[in-house]
């Protein structure tokens, strides 16, 4: 579904990304694991589009409706549009918009680019109070400003609350791990695994082992110094939890 | 220095048919002493540097005669204007209309034309003159004053709400409505006060002031909404004398004019007041609003805020400029002035400046005016949603606005405010 080669990115002149390749299949889990400042959440806002980073080389090639089409050719709003999902890390805080306006406007942005009628507010409100019962969040979130006054994982949670809206086909959860209680963690965890279907992937960032625990993944990078140097199944996320990153690095020669 | 409009509030003093006695006929001419002492404001003048007067200057207006019956086109914007839970004061060209007859005012508020008064309360001379030359300028020329008295302990529920009406036939005509309003001990009001020139933009020149004095612990929720075409220069004066732990909470909802100038005075004058202020100017084309806030700290542990907003699009231009005085006597003050101005056009324009003049020590005071474009963070982060870009900048632009206007805790006042924004402000806000 997603076929990321040799992606070069720089943002503020500074090389991140050095040449990443990255394979996603629909229906499959994958994490990317790696040391602070490797490009985790580089490589994640380039596929969503975030103008702050500049791509120098490579491709990024989404199958949209059994065609590949290059990403990068498309604003961040064709994108999302197509299907492509970013859980931010650090959620932006948006005031004077309540959460119900900004989804209903997004989820209609969607429906009307794929031709289908758009909801109008009493469904769709009706449809927003269903999702957020389902990922535990209390209905007076609803009527509050995007992230304004949200805890953490309250943020969090809103993340998920809109890719549970918005329905992607491909998804990149950034680090939605940090910041959370072992019970925050257990439940958004529990969320995401429910929110996932065979025609979907999903591309967790993350630093710990602990979110895999709830989220099953199926394959692990390592990316160190803007490349992957090593895949490999779950058990990859557990060596890296017990014995650090050294080893994976002497060994990958880098 | 004279000028076409000089000249034509001169001709004004001394037309025939306008009787004078009583408390209105000395406002009057007191307006006239100072009009002729000082003149009309000048460019070099500080609280004048920014908002040219030129084209208003060389134009001549005469004094818009009473309108009856009320044109089809007012009635229509009236019915748009006021909520049936209103109560109604209705003045068109500055003149008191009465629609099918007069309701029964509510119980412990008056209104009384100063036309039939002895004297004008003195609770309205123990705060300074106003330092808007205009202010002396609709003085002296008021074509109706009215003076609004609330009781001692009378807390109305229904919200007076006046209505000031320029009517799109009056080219070249002028106005100058007044009002004298009077909160007693431990009253209590919300008051909404709507301006609004229609029509397609011939030249037309409104004045309005209000001053209000509110006594010991009464309570005052103010909206002051106004709108004009682009042929209309209206400028607004409001000046609130504040006495011991006495509460105002004032929004200006301003959606420009040819010139659009509002003039506020606040004088918090005895122990414990608080003011919250806040004003939104959004505009667009070549619009143009100019507001001025004087407030003054006068007494002890006063609080007051302050949080402006304005959305500028086209070519439009806005003014702000906002003065927080604490006198030497006002120990334990706690004041706060934020002004935020967003761009959305490089062609549009905004001068802002926030003083602050303090004669004390034990005073806290923050200020600050912000002026700039949408974070492109925000924007991205709606994008990255699928809400296309030029939808996601008017989302945010009316957010920005929403923010303020949620915060008004009134519900009849905030309500007016978004429908009067719905149907005047921007395009972009219309969404």
């Amino acid at each position: 579904m997603l076929e990321i080669k040799d992606l070069h990115v720089e943002t503020g002149g500074v090389p991140i990304l050095k040449g990443l390749d990255l394979t996603v299949k629909a229906g499959t889990v994958h994490a990317v694991m790696g040391p602070n400042g490797s490009g985790k959440s580089t490589l994640s806002k380039v596929v969503a589009g975030d103008p702050e980073y500049a791509v120098t080389q490579g491709t990024v090639t989404l199958e949209i409706n059994g065609r590949p089409k290059n990403l990068l050719d498309m604003s961040p709003d064709e994108r999302a549009r197509a299907g492509v999902f970013l859980g931010f890390q650090y959620p932006v805080e948006i005031p004077g918009i309540s959460n119900t306006v900004f989804l209903r406007t997004a989820f209609n942005a969607i429906c009307k680019a794929q031709g289908i009628p758009e909801m109008d507010e009493a469904k769709f409100d009706a449809l927003l109070a269903e999702k957020m019962a389902r990922i535990g969040m209390k209905s007076d979130f609803a009527g509050r400003a995007v992230n304004v006054d949200f805890s953490g994982g309250e943020k969090k949670r809103n993340e998920i609350l809109q890719m549970a809206v918005l329905g992607p086909r491909l998804a990149f959860l950034d680090e939605t791990d940090s910041g959370l209680d072992v019970d925050s963690l257990r439940s958004i965890g529990d969320s995401i695994t429910r929110l996932k279907h065979p025609g979907m992937a999903l591309v967790l960032i993350t630093h710990y082992q602990r979110l895999l625990d709830y989220v099953k993944p199926d394959v692990i990078h390592v990316l160190v110094q803007g490349r992957i140097v090593k895949s490999g199944g779950p058990e990859l996320a557990l060596e890296i939890e017990k014995n650090g990153y050294d080893r994976i690095l002497q060994a990958a020669g880098v | 220095m004279g000028s076409p409009l000089l000249d034509s509030i001169q001709a004004a003093w001394s037309l025939p048919g306008r009787d004078a006695s009583g408390a209105w006929d000395r406002e009057r001419r007191t307006g006239r002493d100072l009009v002729a002492a000082r003149g009309l404001p000048q460019k070099s003048e500080e609280a004048w540097r920014h908002t040219s007067l030129a084209d208003l200057a060389a134009q001549s207006f005469i004094p818009a005669p009473p309108q009856a019956p009320l044109p089809a086109a007012l009635v229509d914007r009236l019915t748009e204007i006021l909520d049936a839970g209103d109560f109604p004061l209705v003045f068109v060209d500055g003149f008191l209309h009465l629609p099918g007859g007069s309701r029964a005012l509510p119980a412990g508020f008056h209104a009384k034309d100063l036309r039939g008064e002895a004297i004008l309360p003195p609770v309205f001379q123990q705060a300074p003159d106003s330092r808007e030359p205009f202010e002396a300028v609709n003085r002296s020329l008021c074509d109706s004053a009215w003076l609004l008295t609330v009781d001692e302990g009378v807390r109305l529920e229904a919200p007076i709400h006046v209505v000031n009406l320029h009517s799109p036939a009056a080219a070249a005509r002028m106005s100058h409505g007044r009002l004298y309003l009077r909160l007693g001990r431990g009253a209590s009001l919300r008051f909404l006060s709507s301006h609004l020139a229609p029509g397609a933009g011939a030249p037309s020149f409104a004045t309005h002031a209000v001053r209000a004095f509110q006594d010991t612990e009464s309570r005052l929720e103010f909206l002051h909404a106004s709108a004009g075409n682009p042929g209309h220069s209206g400028v607004q004066t409001i000046s609130v004398h504040q006495k011991a732990k006495s509460f105002l909470d004032f929004t200006a909802v301003c959606a420009g004019g040819l010139l659009s100038r509002l003039s506020l005075e606040h004088l918090l004058d005895g122990e414990g007041a608080e003011a919250r202020l806040r004003g939104l100017y959004p505009l667009d084309g070549a619009k143009h609003n100019d507001i001025h806030v004087h407030l003054r700290h006068a007494a002890p542990d006063g609080k007051s805020r302050q949080t402006f907003r304005g959305v500028l699009d086209g070519k439009s231009r806005a003014v702000f400029t906002g003065k927080v005085t604490v006198d030497k006597g006002a120990h334990g003050t706690d004041a706060g002035q934020s002004n935020r101005t967003l761009l959305l056009s490089p062609d549009a324009r905004v001068d802002a400046r926030p003083q602050l003049e303090i004669y004390n020590d034990d005073v806290k005071c923050a200020h600050g005016a912000t002026t700039g474009q949408l974070r492109e963070e925000e924007l991205f982060y709606l994008t990255s949603r699928g809400i296309p870009r030029e939808q996601a900048r008017a989302l945010l632009a009316a957010g920005f606005v929403e923010d303020l206007l949620g915060a008004i805790p009134e519900g009849r006042l905030r309500l007016h405010a978004r429908a009067w924004l719905a149907q005047h402000g921007p395009s972009a806000q219309k969404a």
